[in-house]
């Protein structure tokens, strides 16, 4: 590493799973997770020269975000399959004689999954990224207001979600 | 109380210390006076908490094998594959229409600029009729231009 900046070798060594859990989040699946790696690297790759010293985890989240944000767009303007917010593809966790405290951690990424877009990126930004609501606000362009707001809906809607599948 | 509303989400930003000293002191108050909003923070610090208890997750051995045999840039095939990324969704922005309209347009044109626009007379400055004249009307051999007529007419400069 000279003058701060990491190579990209090591930026894929030390910070890949950061990236892969990120990305793997935001994405609800292995397949698409690796695509939003792989992409993200590459825009690290080419981005290294510009980065300024700093957190290189809030440079990566953004990054990683930024690619999946661009991705779900072109699957907008062109869907293909279900996507992980189509509400009639998620299926609820199922039923279970306890409720929401035991079954929370294991229904999470389902219910994060179902979780609509506006909602789920500040979360995951938040809560798995450990992004400050300013840094949040930079990435997704929007005020601090607006992230408070979707990150206090995200996280009442996935507690609502979690708790009907286990009613 | 302080001059911002005091809605729910603030209890969010309660739990993740976004909140300045005022705000915070004003959800404390409200915390104390409500079982509501206590019920709410409990269910949200839980969920955060749950969040925040998720496992790190990792590609498979074979992905990370794959990225780290070689920087994804110097891959010519991950080269290609960017530029056509690049350049379909540049042929998505442009409609097939319009991309025939605007070489029609372009052709038209020039062809407008070649037939319609006139063109400069070309000159052709007849110096071997001119230097010929002007040595039969002065006087032989005195002046500069008539010691060239000689010379000027077998070079055909006129041509």
């Amino acid at each position: 590493m000279a003058d701060g900046i990491p190579t990209w070798e090591e930026v894929a060594r030390d910070y890949g799973r950061f990236l892969y859990t990120v990305a793997y989040r935001l994405a609800g699946n292995d397949d698409d997770a690796q695509d939003l790696v792989q992409e993200a690297l590459l825009r690290v790759r080419r981005g290294l020269e510009r980065y300024e010293p700093g957190s290189l985890e809030g440079w990566l989240a953004r990054i990683v975000t930024n690619v999946f944000l661009d991705d779900m767009r072109r699957r907008k303007r062109r869907p293909t399959s279900a996507l992980p917010d189509d509400p009639d593809r998620v299926v609820p966790p199922a039923p279970a004689a306890d409720v929401a405290s035991r079954e929370l951690p294991a229904h999470l990424q389902e219910a994060l999954a179902a979780l609509p877009e506006d909602f789920r990126v500040p979360v995951v930004l938040c809560d798995v990224a450990d992004q400050s609501y300013e840094q949040i606000a930079t990435t997704l362009g929007v005020p601090v207001g607006t992230v408070r707001s979707r990150i206090h809906r995200g996280r009442r809607l996935l507690r609502t979600t979690l708790t009907e599948g286990a009613a | 109380m302080s001059e911002h509303e005091l809605t729910e989400d603030l209890l969010s930003a309660y739990v993740d210390d976004e909140l300045d000293a005022g705000a915070r002191a004003d959800v404390e108050a409200r915390l104390a006076a409500s079982s509501e909003w206590q019920a709410i923070l409990d269910e949200v610090r839980e969920t955060r908490d749950g969040l925040r208890g998720l496992p790190q997750v990792d590609g498979p051995p074979e992905f990370w094998t794959r990225i780290m045999a070689g920087d994804p840039l110097q891959d010519d095939a991950e080269k290609d594959q960017v530029i056509d990324l690049a350049s379909e969704r540049r042929r998505r922005r442009i409609p097939r229409w319009g991309i025939a309209v605007a070489g029609a347009a372009a052709a038209a044109v020039v062809v407008i600029g070649v037939v319609a626009v006139p063109q400069p007379d070309r000159v052709r400055p007849a110096v071997a009729v001119l230097s010929n004249e002007h040595a039969a009307r002065s006087s032989v051999g005195n002046d500069v231009i008539s010691s060239l007529a000689s010379i000027a007419v077998p070079t055909r400069l006129g041509r």
